[in-house]
């Protein structure tokens, strides 16, 4: 990876061997890698591969045993609250204070933010009414669905206009309409300069929207390249990514799989 | 009902509340299994009989008490302690479980029935909270056996074990009645209807406890003893009337009472099914909190020295006070109190009758510290696990450590500001306790809040299920006791008063001292604490546990 002056300006995070275990589990084993500014890098991996935690490291949520992340200059393990200033986060699993109402989370997440009470103001109409969730703001967020509370949280990390978005399976549980809004969302987003870590188990998504992708797989790194790099690197021209990711993480020959648990 | 089906959901039902608390990896530690919760039974029935047989054995010396009365009276109390130990321990501890969890359920879509789910909770119930049978049939084995009433006692336990599951079938006819009250029934509320639900819940609590306080329940009991005939009207004293008609060797009342408990444990039974069976299922809530278009939050906290994040997290956490159900019994506490302090001045059961001098009223003053211990012990783990918003928004600990005491302080210094009017106009304190409490109530409540942040911090249980607990039950443990040793100490020159007061000692000269001495304790505890709390706090921000 280049790592050099120049670079380190145009990449919005530098993540330099990164590693974590759980006890005797090794999550993430020494990874290395860069997002730049304006791209969209799709982490994808089997369960249990490590792309969760990697996203929590970057963002200063976990500790990394070892090696060191930066977003936009700013070291993780030194200044954890000056990455977050700079960052936004989806997590897989909605994680809201559910007494509160919609609106009332999003005002709560902006002041944590610093932001002003015009910008707060702007910034959650915009989004309200973009994700339609208008009309619900100001029920309690435990009255909400599955997709409600989605909608939200993606508000919630959009809020302080992040320099980079870090986004864990983000689009579960958004009806068809709303991951559409959200995948265009995330595109013109990209075009506006913000860095994008995009995690997620449909193929087709990361097929379609990311610049590039990491193959992660018992913590390791598999394969990084734009999806037409990785089909030519597994000699498998004119397949799908989900043809390669099986490929190239062992798992193509499912009918057996599939025999055994229909026996 | 098949039985062993009862036994496995029982099983598993206490289990989750073991292990509720641990995450990660499953550990086979011995802690982690129910024979666990037996062998500290076991400890307890051991190390209490041990100790009550030598209290016995040194009895006869003392002149005035009956031995003879005491067996007779702790072998008729046994059976009707119990449910309302249970009671009390499940208002504050088994209540709080969120309903947004009952409908999904794993054993809702098993082929569980209602009768056996409700019998297998009531069982886990007891199970979980079989330390209070244990440690009672500990204590009044002993004396039984000097008085030669062994077969009495056995027949006692037993009945005090129907009894115990019969109060764990009142605690499951409240928990469905609850989940009904706080949601189907509410439909599409509005914030009004969460004020009323709060104001209902504080009070169900409060008058289940002073019904069912031990103190309440003994003077009911001695009532009963001078006119039998009034406990035909409490059916949970029946079992109690069983021992006292073995006692007096009244064979047809005892078989007639000793039916009617166990017909009401089956009444009982047969209430709990139909209550769960028709509020098994609550409706998801709709309540909307706040009409008409947003306006941002206004900086009126940040008028008391308080930044934008520190408001933010002040406002959030007093929403989820006056919103969260789980939250109610924590707030139920100064009342439970000050109910439980104020009953035997007013009943005359179990200290002296009415205004009385400090030495009865000064008690009230701690309600403030311990409401202080335990509402900023619980404050972290409250988070739940939208903690995870605490560690990805930009938050320093010293923000969150500022936002958490000041909640606590605000509550715990009302409510230590009300006990002091309660404790002056109607206990009738002296001039001197009445400046000792100006000065060192305040100072206590600070103590305890930093010292309850303390412990919120290193023992949090961000768990959510089977019911949230906020606090790891090692960190309450240790938490209580040294919170209210230190406390003690704070308020040494009021109770050394009192102590030489009642043996007509006059410590005036040496008072002042001795209150400028509590008060530089306090103060140095409290700054103590409060570098603890900071230093545990910045070490969970850290990282998220996983």
């Amino acid at each position: 990876m280049a790592s050099g002056p120049s670079s380190a300006e145009a990449n919005a995070l530098e993540a330099t061997s990164l590693a974590k275990s759980f006890g005797t589990t090794r999550a993430v084993d020494r990874l290395t890698f860069t997002l730049r500014r304006g791209e969209i890098l799709g982490l994808l991996g089997p369960n249990g591969s490590g792309k969760s935690t990697t996203m929590k490291m970057i963002l200063g949520i976990l500790k990394p045993d070892s090696g060191s992340a930066k977003v936009y200059g700013r070291d993780v393990l030194t200044d954890p609250i000056g990455v977050k200033e700079v960052s936004g986060y989806v997590p897989e699993t909605p994680q809201l204070y559910e007494f509160l109402s919609g609106v009332e989370y999003l005002d709560f997440v902006g002041d944590m933010y610093g932001m002003g009470p015009a910008a707060k103001k702007e910034r959650i109409s915009q989004f309200l009414k973009a994700l339609e969730l208008d009309g619900h703001e100001n029920d309690m967020i435990s009255g909400y669905s599955q997709g409600m509370k989605q909608k939200v949280t993606i508000t919630a990390a959009l809020m302080n206009k992040p320099r980079l978005l870090v986004v864990d399976e983000g689009l579960n549980g958004l009806d068809p309409r709303s991951a559409k809004i959200v995948k265009d969302l995330l595109r013109e987003l990209a075009r506006e300069g913000v860095a994008i870590l995009f995690s997620t188990h449909i193929l087709e998504i990361a097929e379609a929207i990311c610049d590039r992708v990491l193959i992660m797989q018992r913590g390791n790194l598999l394969a990084e390249g734009t999806p037409a790099e990785l089909r030519r690197r597994a000699g498998m021209p004119g397949s799908t990514l989900e043809d390669v990711f099986l490929k190239m993480t062992g798992t193509e020959d499912l009918k057996e799989v599939v025999e055994a648990l229909t026996r | 009902m098949k039985p062993a089906k009862v036994l496995k959901i029982s099983d598993v039902l206490v289990k989750s509340q073991l292990r509720s608390a641990r995450s990660g990896r499953f550990s086979a530690s011995f802690l982690n299994r129910p024979a666990a919760v037996v062998l500290v039974d076991a400890i307890a029935f051991a190390v209490s009989a041990v100790i009550v047989s030598r209290l016995v054995a040194l009895f006869p010396s003392i002149p005035g008490f009956s031995l003879a009365t005491i067996a007779r009276e702790t072998l008729i109390f046994l059976p009707a302690l119990l449910p309302p130990m249970i009671f009390v321990a499940s208002l504050l501890f088994e209540l709080n479980v969120s309903s947004k969890f009952a409908a999904s359920d794993t054993l809702n879509w098993l082929p569980v029935s209602q009768s056996e789910y409700v019998t297998a909770s009531a069982l886990s119930i007891c199970f979980i909270y079989s330390i209070l049978p244990a440690l009672a049939f500990g204590v009044t084995l002993p004396i039984a056996g000097s008085q030669g009433l062994l077969p009495v006692w056995v027949l006692a336990a037993l009945l005090s074990i129907v009894a115990l599951f019969t109060g764990a079938l009142l605690v499951e006819i409240l928990r469905a009645t609850l989940n009904r009250v706080s949601t189907s029934a509410m439909g599409r509320a509005r914030r009004g209807a969460l004020f009323v639900r709060l104001a209902i819940s504080i009070t169900v609590i409060v008058t289940f406890q002073f019904f069912f306080n031990p103190l309440a329940l003994l003077g009911l009991l001695t009532l009963f003893s001078r006119e039998a005939a009034a406990s035909f009207l409490v059916p949970f004293l029946w079992p109690s009337s069983v021992v006292r008609e073995a006692l007096d060797g009244q064979a047809l009342w005892l078989i007639a009472f000793a039916g009617l408990s166990v017909g009401f444990a089956g009444f009982m039974t047969w209430a709990a099914v139909r209550v769960r069976s028709r509020f098994w299922s609550p409706s998801p809530v709709s309540v909307t909190v706040s009409h008409g278009e947003y306006t941002p939050s206004s900086g009126a906290l940040q008028g008391f020295g308080f930044s934008a994040v520190e408001s933010a997290l002040i406002r959030k956490d007093l929403k989820g006070l006056t919103r969260r159900r789980e939250m109610v019994p924590f707030l139920a506490i100064p009342f439970v109190m000050t109910a439980a302090f104020l009953l035997p001045q007013f009943t005359g059961v179990g200290g002296p009758r009415g205004p009385s001098s400090g030495a009865a009223g000064f008690p009230l003053l701690l309600v403030g510290g311990i409401f202080a211990l335990i509402f900023s012990s619980v404050s972290i783990g409250q988070e739940g696990k939208a903690i995870a918003n605490i560690y990805t928004l930009p938050v320093t600990p010293r923000q969150y450590l500022r936002a958490k005491a000041a909640l606590a302080l605000t509550f715990a210094l009302a409510a230590t500001a009300v006990m002091v009017v309660v404790t002056s106009v109607f206990l009738g304190l002296g001039e001197r306790e009445i400046l000792s409490a100006l000065l060192l109530a305040p100072a206590v409540a600070v103590e305890e809040t930093f010292i309850g942040l303390g412990f919120a911090s290193r023992f949090p249980d961000f768990s959510e299920r089977p019911r949230p607990r906020f606090v790891k039950p090692v960190g309450m443990l240790v938490a209580f006791p040294t919170g209210v040793a230190i406390m003690l100490a704070s308020i040494s020159p009021v109770i050394i008063s009192l102590v030489a007061g009642s043996i007509a000692v006059d410590i005036g000269s040496i008072y002042t001292i001795l209150m400028a001495a509590a008060l530089i304790f306090s103060v140095a505890v409290s700054l103590l604490a409060y570098r603890w709390a900071r230093g545990g706090i910045a070490n969970l921000l850290r990282e998220l546990g996983v």
